[in-house]
């Protein structure tokens, strides 16, 4: 089998994009100056190692890991991002990117193409540098766990900031403005990078931060689970933006863009407010907070399409309806519903590991342990939350019948769900005190019970309430999937019935 | 009757408050070659990428096939081949590779891929030149490779937007072929074009287009015959010219005479018969005819009667 045939089933772009990028002179440069500079900074670091300090030769692995990533992190985070957004705005650039919208590939696959080959060239750079990281982990006093989880995060971040590349070069028309948002991006990034590198420094050092080694590497984690979330959001930008201009429309593109800005530019600042205080009260919001905020900006995706219907006969028609549960698939609610779910089952997952590190009770996993315990409910609250304020709206919007204003005012509606929550509660604590009722309770309040999840949820009625709650919320995405399910059964019925009315040649009565 | 390849309803498009294309209206059979002419900004390129599902319109339709292209632009995409005026190039790829891209993207597969990429570039013929990267093609060459290219996923329609631009003749008429053999293949083709001789021997019906307005849209030959109620012919005489003019008004079927230079121009209505007794006559009354021309309409004549040259 030759190998154009073995690459059948691959991503046409990411077969293109790696092939170009591999040989491109900007690759090849930037892969030799990188490996160059991996083999100055070792033999900086070794050749400075006083082997006869023991403090000095014990922090020797760690202190040759994070001269080593540092290098890699300037490739994750800058060289591939830059990549990925030169390579989308090139496509506008060199006038292939009608080519490319009419060749017969999705918006979807054009993005994920390209967003995978910077997966690839980041994994390059990665396979270069660890015969360096290989020579750290021989030193002594390198913790593996902590540089692998590091090194994840940087993968994670990585792949985070190429898609928001994509996403900058699509939004703009010129490669000129999309290098000044790719700027922008890189600059907001940078910042949180900057925190997050100093608090870790701090850590390490012993000067508080996360309060541990494990804090830290747990917040690493987590973060890094909140970039793989991200992403699922800014794909669905990406290929919005390049779709249908009826579907995206400028509005869609600046709020997610003003989002965007918020989400990256606020988050360092409200870390930095949070963690100086309580580091482990600060990890469970930074998983609340995570959730609420990623499940809320993912639900343009919900959003995504109006042409069911359309598409649908279409598939009917042209015999490509062949795929059980396709309901699930179409755009228009089922997609994007099952990858909320995948997305939620990411934070579950990992939630339940931690779950059971915490019962084998061992160190930090113990004192984690009570938290998880206490705290399961506030996971349930912030799902709650997110599927009641998002599942209705959504639900309506990804009507075939919706008018376009309306979709567009839902869509901003979710898109400002946090502003609109923090409304809605001022008007409700008006009227508990003007009823004289006194505040709200704060485990009923959906800011306060994110907040304060893992505490205030204990009680078995609130957690029930916010169970409801998160039914009622999924109930209209759940109705929206039934009527799109009878709606095909009753397309595919009328084509059946269709096609049986036509008459084939052998069937025609004489004449 | 079966529905026309391409169906262009009532087309509008606005950008703001300039308007690119207005009402426009047209069709394209199966096996037609179809010219789509009009001065620079007249709405060529904007109707043509709607056509495309590049672009939407802001009122009217586009049906390919007999489908919409706005509620089924899929379908549309797999029936369309639309050639933009330049190609785009994608650095450090070869002729080969960016076919096989395109033709992956299209959902070729296997061996029927690999088939599919040797016919066309034989079609093309690029045959020779599949290892030849991109950057260094002449513009004969890309326009080659852009066919090769829209031609991949076997179009029943192709829209192609000035394919002749920056052709030496030889490409150009090498080109016209090409063409040509695609309608016999019986596909429609709708192409535009600045140079209206190039399309005047390939086109079967013209689309006039000017300042975002349908001028005119119609068969090549009804055209002609709606310009031109009566025949031309043009004709120089070694014979006296006084007896010459004479001699023409006499004739049946003559209309009208006048000299222009030492040519006398003929306003003729009979049949292609009568135009040839006419010259018999000639010859018989030794007016020493040595030059006989019947004139035909011509489409950049059919143009300039049409347009107006407004630019938008």
């Amino acid at each position: 089998m030759s190998k154009s045939v073995r690459l059948d089933r691959v991503n046409p772009v990411l077969v293109k994009e790696v092939r170009q990028a591999v040989r491109g002179k900007s690759f090849r440069s930037s892969f030799i100056m990188v490996l160059t500079i991996a083999a100055v900074v070792s033999t900086t670091v070794l050749s400075s190692l006083n082997v006869d300090d023991p403090q000095d030769l014990a922090n020797s692995g760690t202190n040759l890991f994070f001269a080593l990533h540092a290098v890699f992190l300037f490739c994750a985070l800058v060289v591939v991002p830059v990549q990925a957004n030169r390579s989308m705005a090139s496509e506008r650039d060199e006038r292939t990117f009608d080519a490319l919208i009419i060749s017969g590939l999705s918006p979807a696959q054009i993005i994920s193409g390209k967003w995978l080959s910077a997966g690839v060239t980041q994994l390059l750079f990665l396979v270069a540098l660890l015969p360096f990281f290989a020579t750290s982990a021989t030193l002594y006093g390198l913790d593996l766990l902590m540089a692998f989880v590091m090194t994840l995060f940087a993968c994670f971040l990585g792949l985070t900031l190429s898609l928001l590349g994509i996403l900058a070069a699509t939004l703009s028309k010129s490669k000129a403005v999309g290098s000044v948002l790719m700027m922008v991006f890189l600059a907001a990034c940078g910042f949180s990078m900057m925190w997050m590198i100093a608090m870790g420094q701090m850590t390490m050092s012993g000067f508080g931060g996360f309060g541990n080694t494990d804090e830290f590497l747990v917040i690493m984690g987590l973060l890094s689970a909140a970039s793989f979330f991200t992403l699922f959001w800014l794909h669905g930008l990406a290929v919005a933006t390049i779709s249908h201009q009826e579907e995206n429309g400028m509005l869609r593109v600046r709020w997610a863009v003003l989002s965007c800005a918020l989400f990256i530019g606020i988050a360092p600042l409200i870390l930095m407010s949070t963690v100086p205080v309580t580091p482990m009260r600060f990890l469970f919001q930074l998983n609340s907070m995570g959730v609420m905020v990623l499940g809320v900006l993912n639900v343009p995706l919900l959003t995504e399409s109006v042409g069911m219907r359309v598409r649908c006969r279409h598939e009917l028609e042209s015999g490509s309806w062949r795929r059980p549960f396709s309901w699930l698939f179409l755009p228009g609610g089922g997609t994007a519903y099952l990858l909320f779910l995948v997305q939620i089952l990411i934070v579950a997952i990992p939630t339940t590991i931690y779950l059971m590190l915490a019962s084998s009770g061992s160190g930090i996993y113990q004192d984690l342990s009570i938290y998880f315990e206490n705290g399961f409910g506030g996971l349930l609250a912030t799902l709650g939350v997110v599927l009641a304020c998002t599942g209705v709206p959504a639900a309506f919007a990804a009507r075939a019948a919706a008018p376009l204003w309306a979709r567009n005012s839902l869509r901003f509606f979710i898109l400002t769900l946090p502003f609109w929550i923090v409304i809605l509660l001022g008007i409700v604590e008006l009227l508990f005190q003007m009823t004289g009722a006194g505040f709200l309770d704060s485990a009923l309040n959906p800011f306060i019970a994110i907040g304060d999840n893992f505490r205030s949820l204990r009680k078995p009625e609130a957690v029930l309430f916010w169970l409801a709650l998160a039914g009622l919320g999924s109930v209209p995405m759940l109705m929206h999937a039934a009527r799109q399910r009878a709606e095909i059964k009753a397309l595919r019925r009328t084509t059946s019935e269709s096609d049986s009315n036509v008459a084939s040649p052998e069937e025609e009565p004489e004449a | 009757m079966s529905a026309p390849l391409l169906e262009v309803r009532g087309l509008s498009r606005r950008f703001g408050d300039f308007t690119a294309v207005s009402d426009v209206s047209f069709r394209v059979e199966p096996g037609e070659i179809w010219g789509f002419i009009g001065p620079n900004g007249a709405g060529k390129t904007t109707t043509m990428r709607i056509c495309a599902t590049l672009d939407l319109p802001t009122t009217g339709d586009v049906l390919v096939d007999g489908r919409s292209v706005l509620a089924y632009p899929d379908y549309a995409r797999e029936r369309i081949g639309f050639m933009p005026d330049t190609l785009g190039t994608y650095a450090d790829t070869s002729i080969e590779e960016y076919l096989d891209f395109f033709a992956r993207a299209s959902g070729l597969r296997g061996k029927a891929r690999e088939q599919r990429i040797a016919s066309v570039a034989e079609f093309t013929e690029l045959g020779h030149l599949m290892n030849r990267m991109m950057d260094g093609l002449s513009k004969g060459m890309s326009q080659r490779l852009c066919l090769a290219k829209t031609l991949l996923h076997d179009p029943q329609l192709l829209i192609l937007d000035e394919p002749a631009s920056g052709l030496d003749p030889r490409a150009r008429v090498e080109f016209r072929e090409l063409i040509r053999a695609l309608a016999d293949q019986g596909k429609a083709v709708l192409i535009s074009s600045h140079i209206l001789s190039e399309l005047s021997e390939t086109c079967d019906g013209v689309v006039v287009i000017e300042g975002g307005r349908l001028i005119r849209e119609g068969k090549v030959k009804d055209l002609q015959s709606d310009l031109s109620q009566h025949e031309m012919l043009f004709m120089r005489c070694l014979a006296e010219p006084r007896a010459v003019h004479m001699a023409l008004a006499e004739q049946p079927h003559v209309l009208k005479v006048r000299e222009e230079a030492e040519n006398f121009v003929v306003e003729f209505e009979g049949s292609e018969d009568d135009i040839a007794n006419l010259l018999a006559e000639l010859v018989k009354r030794d007016l020493r005819p040595i030059e006989f021309r019947w004139h035909r309409i011509d489409l950049e004549e059919l143009f300039l009667s049409f347009t107006e040259g407004r630019l938008q």
